[in-house]
């Protein structure tokens, strides 16, 4: 392997290159040596050492992922709420659950998840492997006890959690046009999308919260989609740290593959772009904790338009272990 | 015949006779124990060297090993003669020849004294400051780049060339600069950041030069993209492949990534919000990227992390509450350097690593360094970046009309000198500054100061909700300031700071140098992203309307006239090659060109005179020298202030215009190696001239009474084995004793203290202590190696303790510290021929010290609180005919006398000011206005003086890190620990001991070391309360003792029981009120010789007294009652039942029944298979039913739980020791307790060629 000829993309190649030329090489290391990195997003995914990697957990992964046992009617999987065709979210606002129990929360896109940080819009789970098991458990969701779902699909609790944890880790997206941009290519991005990317960078005050490879900080504001009628219908983050100020809060979400994953907010409450776009320009719903960094942006209708232009250039190649789901469109 | 004379003949009778074999066994275990009980290693020694002789070659060998390890402590050459001994001649003694065989490849050293060889020294001092890049591996080479033109440059340590890599003229011709830079490991190619323009925009570019051949290198551009808002490359690959950079994207994502040296492709391994690392080194193997990584939203603290190249998987190496900074690995990849703050003070510490993952604990290597590493070369030299800066603030009284300057500038900040930028003076006089409090190399931590320069208050605030702010201005509110900064979420922007409480509100996003009009429109200079013009904006803050007024290809920083109306900016136009200076209507009025400036660069802002009439401006004459001048705005003539020295390119005018606060000194950097670190390996082939400044460790096991001979060759010092004074032979190690009438068995308890060397090394003068009449005489003992030490008595008053410090250069005078029966304290000179004494001054009885005669014997230099109830010294300087003092270095800090230079014109002092501590020189002869600090050597550490050598060097002593505390869980049921201990203490760890429990058992309570290496009882003792719900330190207590240990809280937590003496050095037992820290003498030492510890009413204590335990009332002093008992610690228990102590006779615990005075043997522990530990490690349990204590039972040492029902006593398995303090916490059932190994140790340093050599001098210098 000659060195130097690897495009920075080609981080598979890369990593293999790199464990040829050095001896005694960590066999380990090679199990990890499952997934294709997009464009765009980190080499490194943070993988607890406790649940390596591995091909044969992201295809059971895969499996259990659809698979409809893991309800207790059997009428659901994960992939009911998190559709693949949707960037694994929702086209619905708030998740539907077994005997068509209404959730609270729109299910959210699960790509590049692996890099994430907190899980759940309220962060309450701090790991994949404790955050896919609560859907199954919850009674508006799945509603199933751990030892029934083990014992129908014939796996343990921490096989299934590991497996679908594995999974969710390879479901990546990125090589998008911004990518190429950002990279060099700056034909990849049209004028109206750079203008945008400015507006998204400038007056937007986007990327306060909004940040890095996968355009979120992972951390939680109140933006003032939960304030109705002087009161917040949904504690959101405070509910897990107890704390007034996180009254309000949400985890922000990423907005790869944004144009694909309507309706937005943690309540699926804004069913467009343009309409969370008009939402950020008048400064969210203003609120006892409102976030210091929302403020009207008194944006144009050029500037909207072109911001809009620039958030559909994130959509990207989707990918989930190995297999290419969607190319970028 | 004489004691010492019947000794040596009774040695050499029982050599002369080989023992039987019985008695050989006898004897070896009777050695043993005067070893190990009695700690007399030489009478030891010589009882093993009879054991040797016995014949039985088994017990010969261990007899043998255990002689080696008592020279080994004695730091006695022998060791290694031994060592040898027996892998030569003892191989059938497997066991005992391995052991050896080991300790000699390490040199004989204890475990980590194969460092004692470490030398850190200075390399090369630029001159100024330049950006250092990375060392080659074979530490020839190192970029940099240099600032007076922003070329990159090479240094070659070999020929001492530097050697240019870049020539783009001077910044009047082309602002493009390098930036960081890396050279590839094997030397051949330096990779580096360049900031330039393409098409009028500016950006970041990565690029690499081949360093083959002679003239200026073609360079290659590998990476430019307008993405990346800024980049640098920070180590290459060992193969040179690929070269590991940091870059900042436009959306302020910091990330870590590798650029592939043959084709520019990047490659993101890790991206971050916007915290970066501040030093990234690949792995020898090439595998691994460590790099460290802040562990929240704030600069500090940092950890240190392990990152597979091909991103598999990310390790934490060092994690800890403290601060940590990546600086390197060892060449063979097994040990992962890191800088810490976890000792109190940043040292250098190695984290044992095996395939990238951390291995063990890791150990400190040098307690304090520049943590700024520059790359370690393959013989394990680290290169190291020192900063020696000089630039700070003045402020100058200054005529504008004519621009004389009214006496002599003043330095008005003290604390952190060196780092403070930006002064901007209030409507009401106070100056508010930035202090760039910055750990060298990494992100600078920067503090908002507000000085009334009237009253001298300071308020220091941290604005946490900013992480990097600068160009403080005040607003006319008086009340805030706006700042230009980042916040911490990366984003930045023109926020408002409250003067008061520190409380941050951002009113604008973009601009830098902001001012306020008094109807609150802001006033910045933008940037304009389309055309790259610096814009001048005006934006109201009413309204939110902005408005640009000006824009210009260049221009400073705005300065707004007084009343609000007109903008002076000076603006440059490179190609007319031309700076002008305009006034600019606010109003909308056209523009007015003041003055013509011949061109020059354009960082400086102009500053108005509060009359509107004139204006400053700082101009560079043409060969570089920075001036301020004025200007009339009438149009009249500019006039120079008369200022000297190099101007910086910030200054403020007061409000009442005769004032003038500017930043003036060189700032320079330095590049230091430290080598020998690792192991025994060879020095590094960069310059070794012996002329360079230099530290190195010369002894491991320092002691405070320790002093130097004027040759550098012997240390006088106390055998605390004998009780006398020894001279140790740094060269051979072999020591020789200068007092025989030492006898640690003395029940007078007389013994040597201080001492100090006259200037030709043939005499000492020292203290002869006598501790039951509380006095000292001053005796002069020869020290010539020939013929027997001669001692005289100079002086002695029943009245006076003396304690000699320094000898006058002809030899007719000693200073000395003079302590007197009524707690007066003096210094003064004691004339050695007649014994007569001269008393200078009276002083505080705390803390006085560091007496040195100036090299004419006319001047003595001290140091002392700079108050009554400070614990900061400050330096002064007394006639020594008494006719003259004055103050030569008051900081805020402490500032402590390590000697005269040779001239004796200046002192050289160790001082806090510029925030560790440093070797610093001041004006000696006259009180200089301003005092005048010269920055000698950073970094020193906690230091105090041995003495000057002639060679140029000093002596002094080192206070590493010792004791570590924990906290476990404790299962009374099992009488073992139920967790595995943590370190509770990250602050100042090492220099902590004595843990103990609040009376609710919810705070940690322990007594924390920050004070000069000296005697312990001289040490000031800080005591923190650490929530354990929180972990931090809610409150610092400190005691009114001038010394004294913790001590122990009493029953209801209100007061501590301290064996110690209070600030007018009343010693015996004090109670300390935990509270306010406020001491009060209880009883005298006549009372109460030992350690107190509290009866369980709480209103009383016992303490030892001549073969009795005494129970004193607390509120009166009065003796309750007394107990017959040979205590040597002790230990009353909870429900007031008990005194538990050990035993002096037997060795053994004996238990003393309150009620009835019977006393009964708890353990019994005859000698030499047991001991029990000092009074800190017997305590009881809560429920009174057993104590725990550290001894030897059987031979097997360590912490012991023993029930008072008779039952045997069991080990606790504790995986550390020795252990000095234990404390059981009865609401939480947690234990506390801290080590003893090291605690208390000192190293003795040389710092050499700092000094000019006193070729010939032996009487004066």
């Amino acid at each position: 392997m000659e060195d130097g000829e690897l495009p920075a993309e080609a981080s598979r190649h890369f990593r293999e290159a790199l464990t040829c030329e050095q001896e005694g090489v960590d066999v380990a290391w090679l199990i990890t040596l499952v997934l294709t990195i997009p464009l765009g997003l980190d080499l490194f995914m943070p993988v607890p050492e406790s649940n390596p990697i591995s091909e044969d957990k992201i295809e059971l992964g895969r499996r259990l992922f659809g698979d409809r046992r893991l309800s207790r009617d059997r009428s659901i999987s994960c992939a009911t709420c998190h559709d693949p065709e949707r960037a694994f979210s929702d086209a619905r606002p708030v998740a539907i659950g077994i005997r068509r129990q209404i959730g609270r929360r729109n299910a959210p896109a699960l790509i590049n998840r692996g890099y994430g940080k907190a899980f759940f819009w309220d962060g309450r789970a701090a790991t994949l492997e404790e955050q896919v098991l609560q859907p199954i458990q919850d009674r508006s969701e799945m509603d199933m006890a751990l030892p029934e779902v083990s014992a129908r699909v014939g796996l343990t609790t921490e096989e299934i959690s590991h497996a679908l944890a594995s999974y969710v880790r390879s479901i990546l997206s990125g090589d998008a046009p911004y990518d190429r941009f950002v990279n060099g290519d700056r034909a990849a991005l049209s004028l109206k999308q750079q203008d945008g990317l400015r507006v998204f960078r400038g007056k937007g005050n986007c990327t306060t919260c909004h940040v890095g490879p996968t355009f979120t900080d992972e951390r939680f504001h109140n933006t003032g989609v939960a304030w109705r009628d002087g009161r917040f219908v949904d504690e959101g983050r405070s509910a897990v740290t107890g704390r007034i100020d996180d009254r309000g809060a949400f985890k922000t979400p990423t907005l790869r593959e944004i144009a694909r994953t309507a309706p937005y907010m943690h309540d699926g409450s804004l069913a467009t772009l343009d309409e969370v776009i008009d939402y950020y320009d008048r400064g969210g719903n203003t609120n006892p904790g409102l976030d210091a960094e929302l403020r009207p942006l008194r944006l144009t209708a050029g500037e909207k338009t072109t911001l809009r232009a620039f958030l559909q250039s994130l959509n990207g190649t989707i990918v989930d272990g190995n297999r290419q789901l969607r190319a970028r469109q | 015949m004489n004691r010492l004379a019947a000794g040596v003949l009774a040695l050499l009778v029982l050599a002369s006779v080989a023992p039987s074999a019985q008695d050989a066994e006898r004897l070896f275990k009777a050695a043993i124990n005067t070893e190990m009980v009695d700690g007399n290693l030489k009478a030891a020694i010589e009882q093993y060297r009879k054991v040797a002789a016995s014949g039985n070659r088994a017990l010969a060998a261990q007899a043998l090993l255990r002689m080696a390890e008592c020279y080994q402590k004695l730091g006695d050459a022998e060791a290694q003669k031994i060592y040898q001994r027996l892998a030569r001649d003892y191989a059938d003694q497997t066991e005992a020849a391995a052991v050896a065989r080991a300790r000699l490849s390490r040199g004989t050293a204890p475990p980590n004294a194969n460092a004692a060889g470490t030398a850190n020294r200075r390399v090369w001092s630029p001159g100024a400051d330049p950006s250092f890049g990375t060392v080659s591996a074979d530490g020839r080479y190192l970029s940099y780049t240099d600032w007076s033109t922003g070329d990159l440059f090479v240094r070659d340590f070999t020929t001492g060339r530097n050697r240019r890599v870049t020539n783009k003229g001077p910044f009047s011709q082309s602002s493009a600069f390098a930036e960081e830079s890396a050279i590839s490991r094997d030397g051949r190619y330096v990779a580096y950041s360049w900031w330039g323009t393409v098409d009028g925009k500016g950006n970041y570019e990565l690029r690499t030069a081949p360093l083959d051949g002679n003239g200026p290198p073609e360079s290659r551009l590998l990476v430019r993209n307008d993405d990346i808002g800024w980049l640098a490359p920070t180590d290459w690959s060992p193969d040179g492949k690929w070269i590991a950079v940091m870059i900042a994207r436009v959306d302020r994502t910091v990330q870590l990534g590798l650029v592939s040296a043959r084709d520019g492709s990047l490659q993101i391994l890790k991206s971050n919000r916007w915290r970066g690392a501040s030093e990234i080194f690949f792995s020898p193997d090439g595998k691994y990227l460590a790099f460290d990584s802040p562990t929240g939203d704030a600069q500090e603290p940092s950890d240190v992390y392990v990152l597979a190249i091909d991103g598999s998987r990310e390790t934490p190496a060092v994690l800890s509450p403290s601060h940590e900074i990546l600086m390197g690995w060892s060449p063979d990849g097994r040990q992962l350097l890191f800088a810490s703050d976890r000792g109190g003070t940043m040292g250098l510490w190695a984290q044992p690593m095996l395939d990238g993952r951390p291995t063990g604990a890791p150990r400190m290597v040098k307690p304090d360094l520049a943590p700024a590493p520059l790359g370690v070369t393959s013989t394990g030299t680290l290169f190291l970046r020192a900063s020696a800066s000089e630039q700070d603030l003045f402020v100058a009284n200054v005529d504008f009309d004519t621009g004389k300057v009214i006496g002599a500038p003043v330095s008005p900040v003290q604390r952190y000198v060196g780092t403070n930028r930006t002064p901007a003076w209030s409507r009401d006089g106070n100056l508010a500054y930035v202090s760039l409090r910055n750990r060298i190399g990494t992100d600078q931590q920067v503090t908002l100061v507000i000085q009334s320069l009237e009253t001298g208050e300071t308020r220091e605030l941290d604005v946490p909700q900013l992480n990097y702010f600068q160009n403080p201005n005040w607003a006319p509110d008086g009340r805030t300031l706006l700042v230009r900064g980042a916040h911490v979420n990366g984003k930045g922007g023109i926020h408002r700071v409250d003067a008061r409480t520190g409380d941050v509100r951002t009113i604008a996003e973009a601009g830098v140098g902001v001012q306020e009009s008094a109807d609150g429109k802001l006033y910045y200079r933008s940037l304009k992203s389309e055309t790259n013009e610096a814009a001048l904006i005006e934006n109201d803050l009413t309204t939110g309307a902005r408005r640009e007024l000006f824009s210009a290809a260049s221009m400073t920083l705005p300065a707004l006239s007084a009343d609000g109306r007109t903008i002076a900016v000076i603006v440059s136009d490179r190609s007319r090659q031309r700076s002008t200076l305009l006034l600019i209507p606010v109003n909308g009025d056209s523009v007015r060109e003041l003055a013509q400036i011949s061109f020059q660069q354009t960082d400086t802002r102009p500053a108005w005179m509060p009359d509107g009439r004139r204006i400053v401006i700082r101009k560079t004459q043409g060969d570089g020298t920075p001036e301020l001048w004025v200007v009339p705005v009438d149009g009249s003539p500019h006039h120079k202030i008369d200022l000297a020295g190099p101007i910086g390119n910030h200054f403020a005018i007061h409000p009442d215009g005769r004032r003038l606060a500017y930043l003036a000194g060189e700032r320079k950097g330095e590049v230091w190696v430290l080598e020998n670190f690792l192991s025994t390996t060879p020095n590094s082939r960069s310059d070794s001239s012996s002329t360079t400044l230099a530290t190195r460790r010369v002894l491991e096991q320092g002691a405070p009474w320790d002093r130097i001979s004027p040759d550098g060759r012997y240390l006088a010092r106390v055998d605390n084995s004998t009780s006398n004074i020894q001279l140790l032979d740094l060269v051979t190690g072999r020591t020789r004793a200068l007092t025989h009438d030492g006898n640690p068995e003395d029940p007078d308890h007389r013994y040597p203290l201080a001492s100090t060397f006259s200037r030709d090394g043939a005499r000492l003068a020292y203290q002869w202590e006598f501790e039951k009449d509380d006095r000292s005489v001053l005796r002069v003992v020869s020290t010539a190696e020939q013929g027997p030490a001669t001692v005289r008595t100079v002086y002695d008053n029943a009245d006076v303790s003396l304690a000699p410090t320094d000898w006058s250069a002809d030899g007719r005078w000693i200073a000395a510290v003079i302590r007197r029966k009524d707690h007066t304290a003096q210094i003064g000179v004691v004339g050695v021929a007649d014994g007569s004494l001269r008393v200078l001054k009276t002083v505080d009885w705390s803390r006085v010290g560091g007496l040195r005669f100036s090299p004419d014997s006319s001047l003595l230099a001290y140091h002392k609180p700079a108050a009554e109830g400070r614990f900061d010294r400050d330096v002064f300087v007394i006639a020594v005919d008494g006719s003259r003092e004055f103050v030569a270095a008051a900081s805020p800090g402490d500032d402590t006398v390590l000697e005269w230079e040779p001239t004796g014109r200046r002192l050289l002092i160790a001082s806090d000011r510029g925030g560790s501590m440093s070797v610093w020189s001041v004006a000696g002869t006259v009180q200089a206005q301003p005092t005048t600090f010269e920055l000698v050597k950073s970094d020193v550490g906690i230091v105090s003086s041995l003495g000057p050598t002639r060679d140029g060097s000093l002596f002094y002593n080192l206070l590493p890190t010792g004791s570590t505390t924990y906290v476990a869980q404790f299962d009374a049921a099992k009488g073992q620990l139920s967790s595995a201990p943590i370190q509770p203490i990250q602050q100042f760890k090492g220099f902590n001991s004595g843990g103990q429990w609040s009376s609710d058992g919810k705070y940690l309570v322990y007594a924390s070391r920050r004070d000069i290496p000296a005697p312990i009882n001289v040490t000031r003792v800080i005591v923190p309360f650490v929530s354990m719900t929180t972990g931090t330190v809610e409150r610092e207590l400190l005691p009114a003792l001038s010394y004294g240990n913790l001590g122990r809280l009493s029953p209801d937590g209100r007061r501590f029981i301290v064996r110690g003496a209070d600030l007018k050095g009343r010693s015996g037992i004090l109670s300390v009120d935990a509270g306010t820290g406020d001491a009060t003498l209880v009883v005298p030492n006549e009372t109460c010789s030992g350690v107190p510890y509290w009866a369980a009413d709480g209103k009383s204590f016992f303490c030892y007294r001549e073969k009795q335990i005494v129970q004193v009332e607390l509120s009166s002093g009065a003796v309750r009652r007394t107990f017959a008992a040979d205590s040597q610690g002790a230990s009353a228990s909870p429900d007031g039942q008990y005194i538990v102590y050990g035993d002096a006779g037997s060795s053994g615990l004996k238990l003393l029944a309150l009620a009835t005075g019977a006393t009964r043997d708890l353990i019994r522990l005859p000698p030499p298979s047991s001991r029990v530990g000092n009074s800190g490690s017997i305590e009881w349990t809560p429920d009174s039913q057993a104590v725990v204590f550290y001894g030897r039972v059987n031979g097997d040492e360590g912490m012991w739980i023993a029930p008072i029902d008779g039952r045997a006593p069991h080990k606790i398995n504790v995986a550390v020791g020795p252990i000095s303090s234990w404390h059981f916490n009865a609401t939480t059932g947690q234990v506390v307790f801290s080590t003893a190994t090291g605690f208390g140790r000192l190293e003795t340093w040389k710092m050499e060629n700092f000094l000019p050599k006193q070729a010939g001098i032996s009487a004066k210098r």
